[in-house]
């Protein structure tokens, strides 16, 4: 896959250019560590530059979970040129978790800029952190009715709400079109215990409650990101293993034939957070369910139920991606009174990087909608990552054209005594440099007085072009991104190969699976057979009904 | 045809390193008169500006002005392939596509070459005028080095307040804060460990302490540093070679009331 299909679409559904109505788009990733992803194919070209990243991905409005870093390198993630940045991490436990929300900035004067201001913006979803308002004062969210975006659902004590809050698991960002965006990485509860659960419930309820109050209040709500819920039985492929239900291609809806499997699936008492993301959604299949839904899931909106197997995260200990046996726990939810706004969703299984894969849906919004947007002039929340971390920085290309127009207007007759002053610092310390390419550095005087920030935008859009240009260069085989992909995930073939190669000799030919084909040999690590090697099926493990994945063979040496 | 030869490999080694964690695609500008570079880090915070002249090599020689764009992570992989004692010679003709990286032993008659693919590098130039500051400081480059390390580990910015004739570097961090106060002097006996100040007003800026860790690799190119400070224009961190500078510019930190 090449960067080129994930390009919003220039043109429309009718073939006709948008001239009357613009795309915007919306990203969730659980990147799984924001580092390891550039291990991974594209990204390994981009330079750590998230810049580039969200530029790959086209994308308006991109929210990354589990973003695994300090607060001491925020500055490369906090920092992107031409989004705004909104990051929370978890005040205690280093290195885990932690959600990022990155806004594309659009210039003054573009047809966005107003629609797409960001207004307000909150860490945590109850109001109770504290945010630096300057130096000396902080204030609680919920006690400053200015930078809170309000709506909260009060039903935990103070010091409960703290501790759902302390594990950086939720940014909301207010833009000016009346839209809220909750990115969030909900608790699952892995180990299954109770207190898990009860954390995970207590997050949900708080989550689900302030967004149905903040939609009462008249607000559109985008809830994006890892909900580590399964909304139904066919967004999970283990539990339909378990169920024993047969994903056949040519079934349209199968949740007409296992209709009570499936109810069960959403109702079962043990698993309340089945019901309750149900309760949020419209669509659910259960009706009961769906009477009060305020949300749609845009992705199953836009595919349907008969698209099976749609997963955004696989095993990785297991090696479950290659047969495609994972779940779908990765939401774009947008308001019901949104719906005829979706344009497109789906999900981008061929992007690594992760053990989940992205989910995108684009909304397309009318150009009299877009003009309607109020054209106020407000600051930018305390809550982006450039106040919060302390990360403000002066541009420099800024400031060299701002020093260089004051100097013209005063004329050479200082420069006379200042180079005199500094002669003895070194021979050559002449600054100026003997430069050929005098035509560009014009361009950037000329226009610095007038709008700093539009010569600042030419030159960011060179620079991206630039890029594209030199990888295009070093690496001429990029269009074929998809056998790169594949190579660059980390398999264990190449050992294996090697292993059967020197086992041979001791331990004959391995005997042959159910596909016919040679197996591989493994070393049990169960505590009845510590160290005893057998021979198993070669090809990933993968729903018992699917025959191109493992067939389950198994022989002791 | 460009022939540019260092009578030591380690010198264009200890350049390409005083930068190229900072920067990573670069113009080389190949002229009569030397080679002249400069990028500006993905933040937009620092410019790198770097001169060779001519006095630098061991034999210099370009009959055309070629530019050269060159990822620096790839040529400091081949930069590592040379013995610090080699004669290294860069080789391009007049429209190169790539350079050629020769590297001499002369003692034991062993030619290394590598080559280096070129890239199309559309960056702008931008021609530093001369700027005014209001504060001039000469230091040795590691003592400088290690201050910004040391309070580096404090905080994640740094304040460096010059007055009449103290300089004064502080960092205020949540476990803590630090220090160091310099006074200029004269070392009669060993002239580059003095401390020179020059001062027509008082600063009080502070920087990025990332970008400063940044800075501080140039040390390895020279025993002083020169610094150079104003309220309105960015700060200067110079390292000298013996002919030509690896120039830091540095954009101060604001306050949000600002």
């Amino acid at each position: 896959m090449t960067g080129g299909i994930l390009k919003k679409p220039l043109i429309g559904d009718n073939g006709q250019e948008q001239n009357d109505s613009k795309l915007i788009r919306f990203v969730t990733f659980n990147v799984n560590g924001v580092r390891t992803l550039f291990q991974y194919q594209p990204f390994s070209r981009m330079n750590e530059s998230l810049k580039q990243v969200f530029n790959y991905f086209d994308t308006d409005v991109i929210t990354f979970q589990e973003l695994k870093i300090e607060r001491s390198v925020i500055q490369k993630w906090g920092q992107v040129d031409g989004f705004y940045s909104f990051i929370s991490l978890p005040i205690s436990k280093k290195g885990y978790s932690g959600v990022g929300c990155w806004i594309r900035k659009y210039p003054v004067g573009h047809p966005l800029h107003h629609f797409m201001k960001v207004v307000k913006a909150e860490e945590g979803i109850t109001g109770y952190l504290k945010i630096k308002l300057d130096k000396q004062r902080t204030t609680r969210y919920r006690d400053d009715p200015n930078i809170n975006i309000g709506g909260y659902y009060d039903i935990l004590s103070e010091e409960d709400a703290l501790t759902i809050d302390s594990q950086g698991r939720c940014v909301i960002v207010e833009l000016s079109c009346n839209l809220i965006i909750f990115s969030t990485y909900c608790p699952a509860n892995s180990t299954k215990t109770e207190e898990g659960e009860i954390f995970r419930m207590r997050f949900l309820k708080v989550l689900f409650g302030r967004i149905r109050n903040l939609e009462r209040m008249g607000k559109r709500v985008i809830l994006m990101g890892d909900l580590n819920v399964c909304r139904d039985l066919i967004d999970s492929a283990e539990l339909l293993d378990q169920a024993n239900i047969k994903i056949e291609n040519g079934i349209n809806d199968m949740s007409k034939i296992y209709y009570p499997i499936y109810k069960n699936f959403i109702l079962n008492p043990e698993t309340p957070h089945r019901r309750i993301l149900n309760q949020l959604l419209t669509d659910s299949l259960i009706p009961e369910c769906s009477k009060d839904g305020i949300l749609i899931d845009s992705t199953r909106f836009i595919q349907g139920r008969h698209r099976l197997k749609m997963y955004t995260v696989w095993n990785t200990l297991k090696n479950t991606r290659p047969s495609n046996f994972g779940s779908r726990i990765d939401f774009i939810l947008i308001s019901d009174k949104w719906k005829d706004k979706i344009r497109n969703s789906n999900i981008l299984p061929e992007v690594m990087g992760s053990d989940h894969c992205p989910v995108f849906t684009d909304m397309s919004f009318a150009i009299q909608e877009i003009n309607c947007a109020p054209k106020s002039d407000v600051k930018i929340p305390k809550f982006e990552a450039s106040f919060k971390y302390n990360l403000l920085n002066h541009n420099i290309l800024t400031m060299f054209s701002a020093t260089s127009n004051k100097k013209r207007s005063i004329s050479c007759s200082s420069s006379s005594s200042t180079s005199s002053s500094i002669t003895d610092i070194t021979n050559n310390s002449n600054s100026v440099l003997h430069s050929s390419a005098n035509n560009l550095s014009k361009r950037i005087k000329s226009n610095s007085r007038a709008n700093t920030i539009d010569s600042f935008f030419t030159t960011e859009k060179s620079v991206g072009s630039k890029t594209k240009k030199t990888t295009k260069t070093i690496y001429p085989n990029q269009s074929r991104a998809t056998s790169d992909l594949i190579i660059s995930e980390p398999t264990s073939k190449g050992n294996i190969q090697k292993q059967k190669l020197t086992f041979k000799d001791i331990f004959g030919e391995p005997p042959k699976c159910k596909h016919g084909e040679e197996t591989v040999l493994k070393t049990s690590k169960s505590s009845n057979n510590p160290g005893r090697r057998f021979w198993t099926c070669n090809r990933p493990r993968g729903s018992v009904n699917d025959n191109e994945s493992s067939c389950g063979f198994f022989q002791w040496v | 045809m460009l022939e540019a030869k260092f009578a030591e490999a380690s010198l264009f080694k200890r350049i390409i390193d005083g930068f190229k964690d900072c920067v990573q695609l670069v113009n080389f500008q190949c002229k009569e008169d030397g080679i002249i570079a400069q990028a500006v880090d993905d933040s937009r915070v620092l410019l790198v500006s770097l001169e060779i002249g001519i006095e630098a090599f061991q034999e210099y020689r370009c009959d055309h002005p070629v530019t050269l764009g060159i990822d620096l992570n790839s040529l400091s992989k081949i930069l590592r392939c040379g013995n610090n004692s080699d004669t290294l010679t860069l080789i391009a003709d007049d429209t190169p596509d790539q350079i050629i990286l020769l590297f001499e032993d002369t003692s034991r008659e062993r030619i290394a070459e590598y080559s280096l693919k070129l890239m199309e590098i559309d960056a702008d130039f931008l021609k530093i005028e001369e700027l005014q500051y209001d504060t001039t400081l000469m230091m040795p480059s590691n003592e400088f080095s290690k201050i910004v390390r040391d309070l580096s580990q404090l905080t994640d910015s740094l304040n460096i307040v010059v007055t009449k004739d103290t300089i004064k570097f502080a960092a205020e961090g949540e476990m803590g804060s630090g220090s160091v106060i310099l006074k200029p002097f004269v070392n009669m006996d060993k002239p580059n460990e003095s401390i020179k100040l020059e001062m027509d007003q008082a600063v009080d800026l502070t920087f990025g302490a990332k970008y400063l860790l940044d800075v501080v690799k140039g040390s390895s190119l020279s025993d002083r540093v020169g610094i150079r400070l104003s309220s309105e224009a960015p700060a200067l961190f110079q390292f000298d070679l013996s002919s030509g500078f690896l120039q830091f510019f540095l954009a101060p930190k604001f306050n949000e009331e600002e």
